[in-house]
């Protein structure tokens, strides 16, 4: 296997010390698109941290060793002190990435963020070609205003990863936004983990076996599959949730990572660092240890993927498996048999 | 490896540039960086790698938040630290200053 990086190794010292090295922040629930796929309910105005409070907020993770931030939304460039918020993370040297859906960048920002000096941003799009991503966006010139965007950063010199979620309905897209990002001059992401629409069931919109073992193929996890060797490892389904990863909300609820919706505390009644090393906090911490055995026992732990938000939102007990993860994790193994690996 | 010219200035070879013990560093701006454990974290702007300095480097970067001579840094980093071989430090302190200007994390005024 090859040697850890150094990132990987701080990412590990931050998890067993607890140090929320990486914190997520949703900015807002508001957004100008609707996204076939979101899983946010609200994309009006909900009650929303100011950015006073964001100063103590970020001033404090500094203080806690955090060094990562990125700011999300909704669309977080729709709150009007967006640059406010950039602009302390950047005081306080965080690393700063930022994911928008590109509809509100101008010449402007991308002359504010480039002084700031973040370190990227990440551009959703959900297809390659404008007819198909507007119409999951559910917003009319949606693709050209994010391409837009991206050419506005990559030629200010700024990062920019295009970001794409895999589903059953965009299948395929992400060969054509690689060569995108390719001739765009970005990075490029993708991810075949959809969240569920309302808790309680799989998303409609979640690939099914052979999506899977497809994507898994084409993205050439092959070769990560025949690294896993360690049997005894007991970080397998381990995960930096609640400890070297955070996520805070709008209304300030502090989870264990942005997409896992247990309450640790509220930020606006009490410091971070009460939060982070208190009651709750320490349960959840001391409960991922004791995951259930279905996961624990399962002879495909090797290759999975575990997400406690995905079994969360599926099944209401995020100690649990998930189907869907189960799917992706049933065509790694074949991959692996398949000899591809 | 440090070349001594004739007038007694010190230079380090194979640097990017030549340091003399009157060259002004100064660190770059908009650098995310961190203190870790007592190690600086620092990240790269061009490429978003992690970095993590030993406990001197940590120092020179710490020092460094005003502009300084390599002189003035090697000062420092020897009243700072007890256990330093002085006939060293110059060498060791011009190479990593030489790898901090690789990574154009610091700019060097000759």
């Amino acid at each position: 296997m090859p040697d850890k990086t150094i990132a990987q190794q701080i990412n590990i010292e931050a998890s067993k010390k607890n140090i929320p090295l990486s914190v997520f922040i949703e900015l807002t629930h508001r957004c100008n698109l609707r996204c076939y796929y979101c899983y946010q309910k609200e994309f009006k105005l909900t009650k929303e941290l100011s950015l006073h409070d964001w100063k103590r907020i970020i001033k404090e993770l500094a203080e806690m060793g955090s060094l990562y931030i990125t700011l999300s939304g909704g669309e977080p460039l729709l709150r009007e002190d967006f640059i406010g918020i950039v602009s302390t993370a950047r005081y306080h040297n965080f690393a700063v990435s930022i994911i928008s859906n590109g509809m509100l960048v101008n010449e402007s920002i991308v002359r504010e963020l480039k002084n700031l000096g973040i370190m990227d941003v990440g551009i959703s799009l959900h297809a390659a070609s404008e007819g198909l991503h507007d119409r999951l966006a559910h917003g009319p010139g949606s693709f050209k205003r994010a391409l837009y965007a991206i050419r506005l950063l990559v030629k200010a010199g700024i990062k920019v990863l295009i970001k794409h979620s895999v589903s059953n309905t965009n299948f395929g897209e992400y060969n054509k936004l690689q060569k995108l990002a390719d001739a765009e001059g970005c990075a490029f992401e993708c991810d075949s983990t959809i969240l569920p629409l309302h808790k309680g069931e799989i998303s409609p919109y979640a690939l099914n076996h052979e999506q899977h073992f497809t994507f898994l193929k084409d993205m050439e996890v092959g070769s990560i599959v025949s690294c896993v060797s360690n049997k005894e490892d007991p970080v397998t389904l381990h995960c930096d949730a609640g400890r070297s990863l955070c996520g805070i909300m709008p209304d300030g609820e502090v989870y264990p990572c942005i997409i896992l919706p247990i309450s640790m505390g509220n930020i606006s009644k009490k410091s971070f660092k009460e939060i982070w090393y208190g009651k709750k906090s320490t349960a959840f911490r001391e409960q991922e240890l004791r995951l259930e055995e279905t996961c624990r026992k399962c002879e495909k732990n090797l290759l999975c993927s575990r997400c406690h938000a995905v079994a969360f939102l599926e099944t209401k007990k995020w100690t649990g498996k998930s189907e869907s993860l189960c799917e992706r994790t049933a065509a790694m193994v074949e991959l692996a048999q398949s000899g591809n690996a | 490896m440090v070349i001594i010219n004739k007038s007694g200035k010190k230079y380090l070879k194979n640097c990017v540039m030549n340091l003399s013990e009157k060259t002004k560093i100064q660190r770059v701006e908009n650098v995310a960086q961190r203190l870790f454990e007592e190690q600086m974290l620092v990240i790269t702007p061009k490429d978003s790698l992690l970095h993590r300095f030993n406990e001197v480097g940590t120092y020179i970067w710490q020092i460094l938040d005003t502009p300084k001579t390599v002189e003035d840094i090697c000062a420092e980093v020897n009243e700072h630290f007890e256990d330093i071989d002085e006939k060293q430090i110059f060498e060791d302190i011009t190479g990593f200053i030489a790898k901090l200007e690789e990574k154009k994390l610091v700019k060097i005024h000759s």
